[in-house]
């Protein structure tokens, strides 16, 4: 069991939860945790408490992937993709990433829909860090082409 | 025509990245874009696939303008360098990946599956975990899965360009065949022109912001337009030169070689690597600097900075007459 910190770009620690590793390598970490807050409607879909989460940090990447299992049947509900810095371990037992806002949300039938943009835009970033995210974004977004 | 980009242009950084680049690609054909490092042949990748907007100029896919149909609606397949596979599945569900997402039934995906990663020299791989993979085998799994949706274009962005030479020249061949056998229609994106003269039907090359030329290999081989597009082809030695009586005077002294331009005229001579030793009738002469062993000839190295290659390996110090036997005005 480890814990994951999310920082906001000045480094403050905005979220902190626990997730159990099923694989690491120096490049990623691959982790389940349980959705820890009450039902709440987002996009298309309902997030759940105790959906499962699959997520996979990379050491090396400007972006983060939770893949979505429904709690009740496991099918996945879709992907939510984090930009941000590059995950990095704390402690041995706890890592964290600076998070950039900006967010890919993606359906089971490959439909991407970007979030966060205006948030992002007003985010104070020099210009290296702004190309990464905006680069990373374009990576997910080739990632997750069902074509 | 399959696909058509006319006229693209896009700043970056307030300095002109792409000044009006088109080309087309037609059915089964494989398309090269070559230029150096920031060139714009990445962008013009993106903007093909919907990633990036251009500031004018048109993406037209079978006659149809994609402006403002999103990345995910195109039906275009991307491979990169980095391989962007999923860690967390094996090469059976990374290359089901975009089929799930179009629903697929399960049977077809299997079936699809199976011979794709076939035709990429992997078939045993299905339940190997991808983070067991080496680099040259990722990227095989890369590119099942861009082939498995039946992409009606896809796209290869320095797709080899993090593998080490060896395995690089071995996939490059591999690559060809597999691209000719899917008749997927590509464009193929690279810096490096062996890898470009081994895969392309069409290279197009870019040079600051535009097109300077495009063709199939041998015809870009044989007529490069210019002097940049045979330096960075390294077709021999490209050298200043103004038209005299009978020839051309370069700073290694005068070159006989017929040409109908006007006597005083600027050019730029193109002096092919081939060239032997000879008592009379020399095209110049130099000193040599070095000599290396090129396995079927020797690169000669003159200390006037020229380079060409003989048969048989001369004395470093030596002094040369050769003649030069492929040479011409660009």
């Amino acid at each position: 069991m480890i814990s994951v910190r999310k920082r906001d770009e000045t480094g403050r620690v905005t979220w902190e939860y626990t997730g159990v590793v099923l694989d690491h390598t120096p490049d990623f970490i691959l982790l389940e945790a349980r959705f820890n807050r009450a039902d709440m409607p987002f996009q298309n879909i309902t997030l759940k408490q105790n959906d499962r989460f699959v997520e996979t940090f990379y050491t090396a990447r400007w972006y983060n992937i939770f893949e979505i299992h429904d709690r009740d049947d496991d099918r996945i509900k879709g992907w939510y993709c984090n930009v941000g810095h590059p995950a990095v371990w704390d402690a041995p037992d706890a890592i964290s990433y600076i998070d950039l806002a900006l967010d890919l949300w993606v359906t089971p039938h490959g439909e991407q829909t970007v979030l966060d943009e205006d948030e992002f835009a007003v985010l104070i970033l020099d210009d290296v860090v702004r190309a990464q995210a905006l680069s990373a974004l374009i990576e997910l977004q080739i990632m997750f082409k069902p074509k | 025509m399959l696909l058509e980009v006319s006229n693209l242009c896009k700043t970056y950084e307030s300095q002109p990245l792409l000044k009006g680049v088109s080309f087309s690609i037609s059915a089964g054909e494989t398309v090269c874009l070559l230029g150096a490092s920031g060139s714009g042949k990445s962008t013009i990748l993106r903007i093909v696939a919907g990633l990036e907007t251009a500031e004018s100029g048109e993406v037209r896919w079978h006659g149809k303008n994609m402006a403002g149909v999103p990345t995910h609606h195109r039906n275009f397949g991307l491979m990169f360098q980095d391989y962007a596979l999923f860690p967390h599945l094996n090469v059976f569900e990374n290359v089901a990946f975009g089929l799930r997402m179009q629903g697929w039934g399960e049977q077809d995906i299997r079936q699809r599956v199976t011979d794709v990663v076939g035709q990429v020299n992997l078939p045993a791989f299905e339940k190997r975990r991808v983070t067991e993979l080496s680099g040259g085998e990722q990227q095989r799994v890369a590119l099942a899965r861009a082939l498995a949706p039946l992409p009606g274009l896809l796209m290869l962005d320095e797709p080899l360009g993090a593998l080490d030479r060896g395995l690089r020249e071995h996939l490059i061949g591999e690559l060809r065949g597999i691209l000719l056998r899917s008749g997927i229609p590509a464009i193929y994106v690279t810096h490096d022109q062996e890898e470009a003269f081994t895969i392309a039907d069409k290279i197009i090359l870019l040079h600051d912001g535009q097109v300077t030329q495009a063709g199939s290999a041998p015809e870009v081989f044989a007529k490069p337009a210019n002097g940049w597009v045979a330096s960075f082809l390294g077709l021999g030695n490209v050298v200043s030169a103004r038209v005299a009586a009978g020839g051309v005077l370069t700073p290694f002294g005068f070159v006989e070689i017929k040409t109908d331009l006007r006597i005083g005229q600027s050019v730029t001579l193109l002096l092919r690597p081939q060239a032997e030793v000879v008592q009379s009738g020399a095209t110049l002469t130099g000193k040599v600097a070095d000599v290396l062993f090129r396995g079927q000839e020797f690169r000669v190295e003159l200390e006037n900075g020229l380079y060409f290659t003989l048969a048989s390996s001369p004395r470093v110090g030596q002094q040369l007459a050769l003649k030069v036997l492929h040479m011409e005005i660009l």
